[in-house]
């Protein structure tokens, strides 16, 4: 992984479209700023976490399916 | 070329060519698994299974969005819609993977992260929407519910004489493209 050190006010650029810039430093806390074309998608990390466990979840649906379409119809 | 497969939830499977479907990248949390196909269990619910070609105890139920939220629209990236070679989007499904608890009326569908399906190209992908308001856990028992008990009401004009239907995999090609994907470029 690439690590760059950077003060309060400086950024980094991606590519030729994207810029992050340090918009706060406090504590413990870093406020990022985000300029990117409109289609870029910007996630928090914990989406994809979320997501995941969700995903793991989903698999985990009760064997027995026979009872669902009565409660659903019934 | 066909796949034959004993799977956990829905026994044998016989998985034709034309039925397979490729996601490159894998479900979120699952990207070692990637060859699925779309299975109708038969019972009615509307719920369709992504069933894995390469673990047979994995299986994600999923519903159409147009189901239960029919104002939901998935936006993609230029990205996301060349990754899943769709140069039309009237030839993509979108399906919500759902949450089906011990409590089915805690029932839950994922719009933060639909599985989009390119129908042709036989290629799908979890994609994550940008939409802060899509959540992960979004209750969906009431809506479904209602209308299964409309579509039924319906059909209980036909007799149905057929006995109990098989559990088989689906054709890509009978599914009706949706229009809820669209494209995030103006």
């Amino acid at each position: 992984m690439l690590v760059l050190t950077r003060k309060l006010g400086e950024s980094i650029a991606i590519d030729d479209h994207i810029k992050i810039v340090v918009v706060q430093i406090k504590g413990k806390q870093v406020r990022l700023g985000i300029q990117a074309p409109k289609e870029t998608k910007i996630h928090r990390e914990e989406v994809y976490v979320a997501i995941k466990e969700q995903n793991k979840e989903a698999v985990k649906a009760p064997a027995e399916i026979s009872h669902m379409s009565k409660a659903l119809k019934g | 070329m066909s796949v034959i497969i004993e799977t956990g939830r829905f026994g044998q499977l016989n998985v034709n060519e034309d039925e397979i479907i490729q996601i490159p990248q894998g479900i979120l949390g699952f990207p070692d698994k990637i060859r699925y196909c779309l299975v109708d269990p038969g019972d009615e619910t509307l719920i369709l299974w992504l069933q894995s070609l390469d673990d047979p105890e994995i299986a994600f139920p999923m519903l159409e969005p147009k189901i239960f939220k029919p104002d939901y629209a998935a936006r993609l990236s230029a990205a996301e819609l060349r990754e899943l070679k769709l140069d039309s989007i009237n030839q993509s499904a979108v399906f919500n993977i759902l949450t089906i608890p011990e409590d089915i009326t805690q029932m839950t569908a994922n719009l933060k992260a639909p599985v989009v399906v390119n129908l042709k190209e036989q290629l799908a992908k979890q994609v994550v929407l940008q939409e802060n308001e899509y959540s992960i856990k979004y209750m969906i028992f009431k809506e479904l519910r209602e209308h299964l008990i409309t579509i039924n009401s319906h059909k209980k004009a036909e007799a149905q004489a057929t006995g109990k239907p098989p559990q088989t995999p689906v054709s890509l090609k009978a599914i009706p493209p949706s229009l809820t994907v669209k494209s995030l470029q103006p």
